[in-house]
């Protein structure tokens, strides 16, 4: 009688264990997709720097916070509202929680130790930097509060020493 | 009887409970390397402003390595000739995809290619 019993549990943690395979895989991929898009992102907000040939780069503000907002859109198949459109790899919209410049008229002088306690960030800054980052919910069963991921990029313009 | 039909029909579900997560763990491995090769390519491609042969070849040798069939391997860009800077590069790699499950039994169709799109700006400056 109790043989039923016996493979309706190895059924249950069969279906258990895959299931915290399938959750753990799909945050791991949402990782890397908001990571490779978001390093795209701080890449293609750079392009907003100016005076190149005065010597001193100049970013700005406005053009690099629409070109950041922009390669996350075409990068990860977003609505101007920032959600997923579909067929968009992510499941939740995107967030953006921080988005920061770096550039010469920052009243820092390079190189330097950038930190940002708030997001975990500590990094040694060769030249002028964007820093973005980015958020999303993840669906979870197992995972609860931790299914949010978030994810920092920082791109620099490194001056040779 | 009836307890050898259950034994046959329980070595069906416990092939299912072996393979079923062996290939859901391959289908997403494979999945990240496409993506992660598009972005790779996109990447590269922004200092030249184009795909270039060798970052081409470099995928395609990344990709064969992980098991892809290089004559199935299709990777295009928007463009054959190098972007000035501020201009759009576009890299997308497609490549056949392995059956997500071992028994499909909805008979439903599945994803049949693996698909990575990147988008950057061009940094060429000719």
């Amino acid at each position: 009688m109790d043989k039923p019993f016996y493979l309706l549990a190895i059924l249950l943690m069969f279906v258990f264990c895959w299931l915290i395979q399938e959750e753990n895989q799909l945050w791991d991929q949402q990782r890397q997709l908001l990571k490779s898009a978001n390093n795209k992102a701080t890449h293609d907000a750079l392009y907003a720097a100016s005076e190149l040939n005065s010597g001193h780069v100049r970013i700005d503000p406005v053009t690099a916070s629409n070109l950041y907002i922009q390669s996350l859109q075409l990068n990860l198949g977003l609505d101007h509202m920032m959600q997923p459109k579909s067929g968009s790899p992510v499941y939740s919209g995107v967030r953006i929680v921080h988005f920061e410049i770096i550039d010469d008229f920052s009243g820092r002088s390079f190189p330097f130790i950038y930190e940002n306690s708030s997001f975990n960030i500590t990094k040694f800054l060769r030249g002028p930097a964007v820093v973005g980052v980015i958020e999303v919910d993840t669906p979870s069963i197992f995972r609860g509060s931790h299914s949010r991921v978030r994810v920092p990029a920082i791109y620099e313009y490194a001056r040779a020493s | 009887m009836a307890g050898v039909f259950v034994r046959i029909a329980f070595i069906w579900l416990l092939l299912f409970m072996a393979m079923q997560p062996l290939i859901s763990h391959i289908d997403y491995m494979l999945y990240l390397v496409i993506k992660s090769n598009a972005e790779y390519a996109a990447q590269k491609a922004a200092p030249d402003g184009m795909l270039t042969a060798s970052v081409r070849d470099a995928v395609i040798q990344n990709l064969k390595s992980v098991g892809f069939n290089e004559t199935e391997i299709f990777i295009s860009s928007n463009t054959n000739s190098p972007l000035t800077r501020g201009e759009e590069i576009i890299i997308e790699i497609q490549a056949p995809r392995i059956p997500l499950f071992y028994l499909n039994i909805s008979g439903q169709q599945t994803p049949t290619h693996y698909f990575g799109k990147a988008y950057i700006i061009s940094e060429y400056i000719p």
